[in-house]
């Protein structure tokens, strides 16, 4: 059952089952006694599962950083490492399966300069819960980064 | 009459069909299988009693004349176990229409182990084939 109200049901279209065939060897005669019984042993394996909504529903973590004039390549690009880092530990340690960058469609620049990264919860389940008790955590830790000026966070659908 | 002779999309064994044959909808197919296995200490030659095959028929239009032949595959030389007997089908004129052909009831012997083909035939042509090994 889809939750996306912009999905309309669809339903497997009925198939017309046409007149039935046979086949019988023995043609209707009695099984001769000397044939060997038989058996058709099959091994179930596990089931698997596809959701192909998974991805629709599935919430993105957006951080638009400003990072200070002064800042050097090399400090940011390790306050990034940090960052990245940090924020999959909170993931992992909520109980999730640590994020994804995401290519950001408009290149993730904006017109102050500022700096927009996405991410996605490797584990989709209660992400959304876990990104919003982050986001205090992150804002305040990522103040004290050498290059960050300010770092906004939110989490999208 | 157009006749056009159907695309199978599927053509399974399977041990059991459940469907009602009077309203003739919603076929399920029982415990799908690939290979039949001698029970412990039986012979060749081998039964299988009861099995079932089934196959999904799309783009066929008109009457035609439908049968299921055995073959035997024995160093890749194709020998006819038993040749297809055959029965007209009316597919009707329209051919969105998805058809599902039952062969709910299939004996078969087998002389000795390795690969058989159960063969769809529509007309003389081939049209499917499902491998079944037997052991």
């Amino acid at each position: 059952m889809s939750t996306d109200p912009k999905l309309v049901p669809a339903l497997p279209e009925a198939v017309n089952v046409l007149p039935e065939l046979t086949f019988d060897m023995l043609a209707g005669q009695r099984n001769p006694e000397a044939l060997g019984k038989t058996h058709t042993p099959v091994n179930v394996l596990q089931s698997m599962t596809l959701d192909v909504l998974s991805e629709r529903g599935r919430p993105v973590l957006q951080l638009m950083i400003a990072f200070r004039p002064e800042a050097t390549a090399a400090q940011i690009g390790r306050d990034y490492h940090r960052l990245y880092v940090l924020l999959n530990e909170y993931d992992l340690a909520q109980g999730g399966s640590g994020l994804r960058p995401i290519e950001n469609a408009s290149e993730g620049i904006s017109g102050n300069d500022e700096v927009q990264l996405e991410f996605w919860p490797i584990d989709p389940s209660n992400a959304a819960q876990r990104f919003e008790t982050m986001i205090g955590t992150i804002e305040s830790v990522t103040s004290e980064f050498e290059s960050i000026r300010a770092c906004k966070i939110r989490v999208a659908a | 009459m157009v006749a056009e002779v159907p695309v199978v999309r599927v053509f399974v064994a399977c041990e059991e069909l459940e469907y009602d044959p009077g309203t003739r909808k919603g076929v399920t197919l029982r415990n799908l299988f690939h290979r039949i296995v001698r029970l412990p200490g039986e012979p060749f030659p081998c039964i299988r009693e009861q099995m079932a095959l089934y196959a999904l028929l799309t783009n066929g239009r008109g009457k035609h004349q439908f049968g299921i032949g055995l073959f035997f595959l024995d160093h890749g030389v194709e020998h006819t176990i038993k040749e297809p007997v055959y029965k007209e089908i009316d597919l009707g004129q329209d051919p969105t229409v998805v058809h599902g052909l039952p062969v709910p009831h299939v004996k078969a012997a087998f002389d000795k182990p390795g690969q058989y083909t159960f063969s769809l035939f529509c007309d003389g042509q081939r049209i499917a084939e499902c491998h079944v090994e037997v052991q």
